[in-house]
C-alpha cells in the first residue's frame, strides 16, 4: 500500500500536504498574540484552500477550469481581507499604541 | 522508459517542494520576530506558485506571484515597520495554550489523514500521470470568466471588482485622520 507514495503522483499526496499546512496555519492562528501574525496565519490557510481547489480541478475534471477560477477569486478575497485588516490595525495602533490582540478585547473607559 | 523517468522526476520535485513548503510555513508560524514571519510567508508563497506550475496552471502561478509576493508582502512589511514597538512575541504565550493548540491541530490533521488514507485503500480512479500542456488553456479561462451564459462567471467577477473599489475607498476612510 505504501508503494503508491513513490511510484506516481496521486491526489492523496496533495491532500495530505495541504491538510498538513492547513493545520500549521491553524496552530499559528491559535497561538499568535499580535494581529499581523494572525493575519499571516489566515493567509497560509487560504493558500492551502485555493491549492486544494486547483488539485481537485486537475484530478477530477481536467478539461474544465472552474476550480482555477474559484482559486483566483480566493486569492482576490485574501488580498482584500489583508488590506482591510491592515488598515484597521493602523487605526488601532494610533488609539492604543500596541499591536497585541488582547488590547482589542479590552473595554474602553 | 522515458515516461517512467519523467514521472519519477515529477514525484521527486513534489517531495522537495513539499519539504520546503512545510518547513517554511512552520518557521512562519513559530518565528518570534514579526519581520521574519513576513519574509518566510513570502518564501511560502513562492513555493506555492511552484506548486501551481507543477499542477499545470501557469496563469494562477503568475497571479500568485503578482498579488502576494509583490503586493501583499510589501504592504505587510510596511505596516510591520510602521507599528512594531516591542518585538518579543513568544514569551507572552503560556505553555499550556501552546500545548492545547498543538493537540487540537494535530487531532485535525489525524482526522484528515485518516480520511485520505481510506480514499487510498478504496483505490478510486483519481490518477493523472503526466502534465499535458494545453495551449488553449489561458483563452479558455478568460472566456469562462467573461461568459454571460449559465455556467459563466461574469457576475462574481463584476462583484469582485466592485468590492475592490469599495475596499479602496473604505481603507482610505479608515486609515486617514
Amino acid at each position: 500500500m505504501l508503494n503508491i507514495f513513490f511510484t506516481s503522483l496521486t491526489v492523496e499526496h496533495w491532500l495530505i500536504l495541504t491538510s498538513l499546512i492547513f493545520s500549521v496555519g491553524l496552530y499559528g492562528f491559535l497561538v499568535k498574540t499580535n494581529i499581523i501574525g494572525i493575519l499571516i496565519s489566515v493567509e497560509i490557510m487560504l493558500n492551502t484552500v485555493s491549492l486544494n481547489f486547483v488539485v481537485f480541478n486537475k484530478y477530477l475534471y481536467s478539461d474544465l477550469t472552474d476550480g482555477k477560477i474559484i482559486a483566483m477569486f480566493i486569492i482576490a478575497m485574501a488580498a482584500i481581507e489583508t488590506v482591510v485588516g491592515l488598515a484597521i490595525l493602523i487605526l488601532f495602533f494610533r488609539v492604543k499604541k500596541s499591536n497585541k490582540i488582547k488590547f482589542l478585547l479590552m473595554k474602553q473607559r | 522508459m522515458f515516461e517512467n523517468l519523467y514521472t519519477s522526476i515529477h514525484v521527486l520535485l513534489f517531495y522537495i517542494l513539499a519539504a520546503f513548503s512545510l518547513s517554511f510555513s512552520i518557521i512562519t508560524v513559530c518565528a518570534s520576530r514579526t519581520l521574519k514571519t513576513a519574509i518566510f510567508l513570502c518564501a511560502t508563497m513562492v513555493i506555492n506558485a511552484c506548486f501551481y506550475l507543477l499542477l499545470g496552471s501557469e496563469f494562477l502561478a503568475i497571479v500568485q506571484l503578482l498579488v502576494y509576493v509583490s503586493g501583499i508582502i510589501v504592504l505587510l512589511i510596511f505596516v510591520i515597520m510602521l507599528t512594531d514597538i516591542q518585538q518579543s512575541e513568544s514569551t507572552s504565550v503560556s505553555f499550556s495554550k501552546k500545548l492545547f493548540s498543538l493537540l487540537l491541530t494535530s487531532l485535525l490533521f489525524v482526522f484528515n489523514a485518516a480520511g485520505i488514507l481510506c480514499l487510498i485503500s478504496k483505490n478510486t480512479g483519481f490518477y493523472v500521470d503526466l502534465i499535458t500542456y494545453n495551449e488553449r488553456q489561458l483563452s479558455t479561462l478568460g472566456f469562462k470568466i467573461l461568459d454571460l451564459n449559465q455556467n459563466g462567471y461574469i457576475l462574481p467577477f463584476e462583484l469582485i471588482s466592485i468590492l475592490l473599489l469599495v475596499v479602496l475607498i473604505g481603507c482610505l476612510k479608515i486609515s486617514r485622520k
